[in-house]
């Protein structure tokens, strides 16, 4: 009986961790504390899959190339009369490939095929997405015992993470990043080429020190000038001329933030960060500030569980936007529902406008029931205020929460069962009830302001991890 | 800062405050008088707001006050209450953008002379029997302002961008109030700086209030309606009657002028009964044309009928109370002398 339960619990963690690619990559973007599901990352590809949570990769061994392929299919239905999502019958390949012809370079493709629905007819709606990431990567002798160990790579960054997320979170983007890592120090440059708003690029210096514990950040948040083809393509797509209607691209500007961070584990298992970030040289600094409390532990007597949470405050004018000019994402893939809905991108619509804090709890949980049978568990708790620094106070809408100023709070959950029927493969099949699919135009790369679909639905899918 | 308020602004919430109701605002109106109306009451401003209940009209009004024609004076917009906002009539549908229509009411800005002193609207339309006169409304020529009947509502459906042009356009303020702009059947967004109401003494103001701007006009109506052909010549017996109506003149009379008690020459241009005189020469005849225009409104329809009178004589006969070129000058025009010119009677 005990042999059976520890056999049980040693399976359970192994398949608890087999698709979440937990290798150290150089600038992870993704959330480290966090049971929802980490894809792999477009560089650093062999030491990704050299890691022992990887150890069913067909393409580990293929020196000088590693290869891996993450595919799902799925079919998606909404309770009582709402509408579907985006992706509602879909496939999503995604697969990564890299070649290091010796150690320093690294040729990294990430090639996407997806089709988000299967009613379009057949491959009306297939799109291949393909990002490419150089990357180049150095020991610097210096004479000391450990090299300096410089990093350059570019241009798909993948999910991008300023400091702890007060800025800019999760965010797949493309620009290139250079660093320099010394014992435990490390001075990172990001340039992003389009973050958050069409003609917007960041430039990011942050230091960092104490094994990341510690970061003191800069950041350029910059608008351009639109080039013609880009005026006439947002001219193009724009609606008919009203007048109430306004540009969707911010006037050529700049504005600068300076920052620090600490992130302190306390155990292998609690972990606080905070962060301050204030918006400067325009005026008084506009602040900023998040607070975060994380317990993770993936084999908690063989269930994994994850309990969080984080306060945000952000000041009016905070954003590097002016106006009520929402921010946008130009990729939306079912991928980034595994990202929490809680980030910057919520709060820098109505932030000309509004003071705003939040609270947020997120919980994850994953419980096997049986050798093959898990019970799935993801939610997120957000409990939001808005208040205007005018007196008399404007009022504004905004989408999926309601009128503000005021309050508002929203329940995200993904429930279900999942199903590995191939015992030591992640492979799955899962029945899961959601209101949060990723929100996506009928191409995945349409402009989009929200993230995710307001809906209740439920989703049956299958998944391999080659 | 204390850390009691602030743990409870933090976790509570409680310092995110919202308007309860919509903001008020005001607009400038101006009086014109270009008809030279006297007025003998003192004249005051009502922002009038016309409702109709199971058939039932009625009003309220939001702001009454004094006023001074041609000095532009600010008066107060707010929203009557909600019982009252539920009868508004007549409810129009404003484009705040092409994809985005509301239901706005636009207040009727009055101008009435305050007869009986009491400082309250008080008219004998819209259901009440009250003796104040009603000197002018606003109408559809220009911008005025309109009331969204539920701003929360507009407000949601528009984009972030539009809301923020929305806030823009009125001051960064929470108010119902926009302006808006009749284009054919439509109303749309527009601009204004003032509302002009012109005071005349016609029958037509209360209408177009009474008629809950439901008022149908004939295409000829107007305060200076086309001139028909004479109904009735009056020529000199010194003349060839025939000869000088021709084909054109069918009702033509001819009898010695001297004898004939002519029409007044006094003009009377103020009001929807209107009496104009004109005076036209040539080198053999002199004409005296009368013109008289009449605005009748019944059941909410407006028409406008004309009828003239002329006579005609020569520079040798002309009787003794011809008063062309004395009380009444000549007027030098192109038209024919049984059409009266109305450019020509505008510039003497």
């Amino acid at each position: 009986m005990a042999t059976c339960g520890r056999l049980f619990r040693c399976v359970a963690s192994a398949q608890l961790v087999a698709v979440t690619a937990r290798a150290q990559v150089h600038a992870d973007g993704r959330d480290a504390w966090t049971l929802l599901d980490r894809h792999l990352v477009n560089r650093q590809l062999f030491e990704q899959l050299h890691d022992d949570s990887q150890v069913f990769r067909l393409g580990r061994t293929l020196e000088p190339l590693t290869a891996a392929a993450d595919v799902r299919i799925g079919t998606q239905q909404t309770f009582e009369h709402g509408s579907q999502s985006r992706f509602h019958g879909f496939y999503v390949l995604n697969t990564f490939g890299a070649l290091r012809p010796f150690h320093g370079i690294d040729v990294n493709v990430n090639l996407t095929l997806l089709n988000p629905s299967a009613s379009d007819g057949y491959r009306v709606s297939s799109d291949v997405r393909a990002g490419v990431a150089l990357h180049g990567y150095y020991d610097l002798d210096i004479g000391d015992r450990e090299p300096v160990r410089l990093d350059v790579f570019g241009t798909d960054l993948g999910l991008v993470t300023l400091g702890r997320g007060l800025l800019l979170e999760q965010t797949l983007s493309e620009g290139e990043v250079a660093s320099a890592r010394f014992h435990g120090f490390e001075a990172r440059e990001t340039f992003i080429g389009r973050a958050l708003w069409q003609n917007d690029d960041v430039i990011s210096l942050a230091l960092r020190g104490l094994d990341q514990r510690v970061e003191l950040s800069f950041v350029r948040w910059q608008f351009r000038e639109e080039t013609p083809e880009e005026l006439a393509a947002l001219r193009a797509s724009a609606a008919p001329s009203s007048s109430l209607s306004v540009p969707s691209a911010q006037p050529k500007s700049a504005s600068h933030y300076v920052g620090a961070s600490v992130d302190v584990p306390f155990t292998k298992t609690l972990r606080v960060a905070v962060e301050y970030q204030a918006r400067v040289g325009d005026g008084a600094p506009k602040n900023a500030v998040l607070a975060r409390g994380d317990f993770l532990d993936g084999d908690l007597a063989g269930i994994g569980l994850h309990a969080g949470y984080q306060f945000r405050w952000y000041e009016a004018g905070f954003a590097p936007s002016r106006g009520l000019v929402p921010p946008s994402l130009r990729y939306n893939v079912p991928d980034l529902e595994d990202v929490y809905v809680t980030n910057p991108f919520e709060y820098f619509a109505v932030s000309d406008y509004f003071h705003q804090w939040s609270h947020t709890v997120m919980a994850e949980a994953i419980v096997p029931i049986f050798p093959v049978l898990k019970m799935v568990l993801n939610g997120e708790y957000v409990l939001r205020f808005a208040a205007d620094r005018q007196t008399p106070e404007r009022v504004v809408y905004l989408d999926g929460w309601g009128l503000f100023p005021g309050h508002a709070d929203r329940l995200y959950y993904k429930l279900g069962l999942r199903v590995e029927p191939w015992r030591g493969f992640p492979h799955r099949v899962s029945a899961l009830v959601t209101n949060k699919q990723v929100a996506s135009g009928i191409s995945v790369t349409d402009s989009e302001t929200r993230r995710f679909e307001d809906g209740h639905f439920y989703l049956l899918q299958f998944e391999a991890f080659l | 800062m204390k850390r009691a308020p602030f743990v409870a602004l933090v976790f509570l919430g409680c310092a995110t405050p919202r308007p309860e109701e919509p903001l008020s605002s005001s607009v400038r109106v101006r009086v014109v008088n270009g008809a030279n109306v006297t007025v003998e009451s003192p004249i005051r401003y009502a922002v009038v707001w016309t409702t109709k209940e199971r058939g039932t009209k009625g009003f309220v009004t939001t702001a009454d006050g004094p006023i001074e024609i041609g000095s532009p004076t600010t008066v107060p917009l707010s929203l009557p209450e909600a019982r009252v906002r539920a009868t508004l009539d007549p409810v129009e549908s404003l484009a705040v953008t092409p994809f985005v229509n509301a239901s706005v009411y636009r207040p009727r800005f009055v101008i009435y002379g305050d007869v009986n002193g009491d400082e309250h609207f008080e008219p004998a339309v819209l259901g009440r029997d009250g003796t104040d006169s009603i000197l002018g409304v606003d109408d559809d020529f220009q911008p005025t302002p309109a009331a969204l009947l539920d701003l929360d509502a507009t407000l949601s459906r528009l984009s972030l961008s539009e809301t923020r042009a929305f806030y823009d356009a009125n001051g960064g303020r929470y108010t119902p109030f926009v302006w808006a702009a009749k284009a054919g059947d439509g109303l749309f967004l527009g601009s204004g700086i003032e509302v002009s109401v012109s005071v005349r003494d016609s029958i037509y103001p209360q209408t177009d209030l009474d008629c809950l701007r439901n008022v149908h006009r004939s295409s000829s109506i107007g305060f200076f309606a086309p001139s028909p052909p004479p109904a009735h010549a009056v020529i000199d017996a010194s003349l060839d009657a025939k000869a000088v109506c021709g084909t054109t003149l069918t009702d033509c009379s001819s009898t010695d002028l001297s004898t004939v008690t002519p029409p007044t020459f006094e003009e009377d241009s103020a009001g929807d009964t209107q009496h104009l005189v004109q005076c036209r020469a040539n080198d053999a005849f002199e004409f005296l044309l009368f013109l008289d225009t009449r605005i009748a409104c019944e059941d909410c329809n407006c028409s406008a009928s004309a009828s003239s009178e002329l006579f005609v004589t020569t520079p040798t006969n002309r009787p003794a109370w011809w008063p062309c070129g004395s009380t009444v000058p000549y007027c030098e025009s192109s038209l024919p002398a049984s059409a009266f010119d109305q450019e020509c009677r505008t510039k003497g």
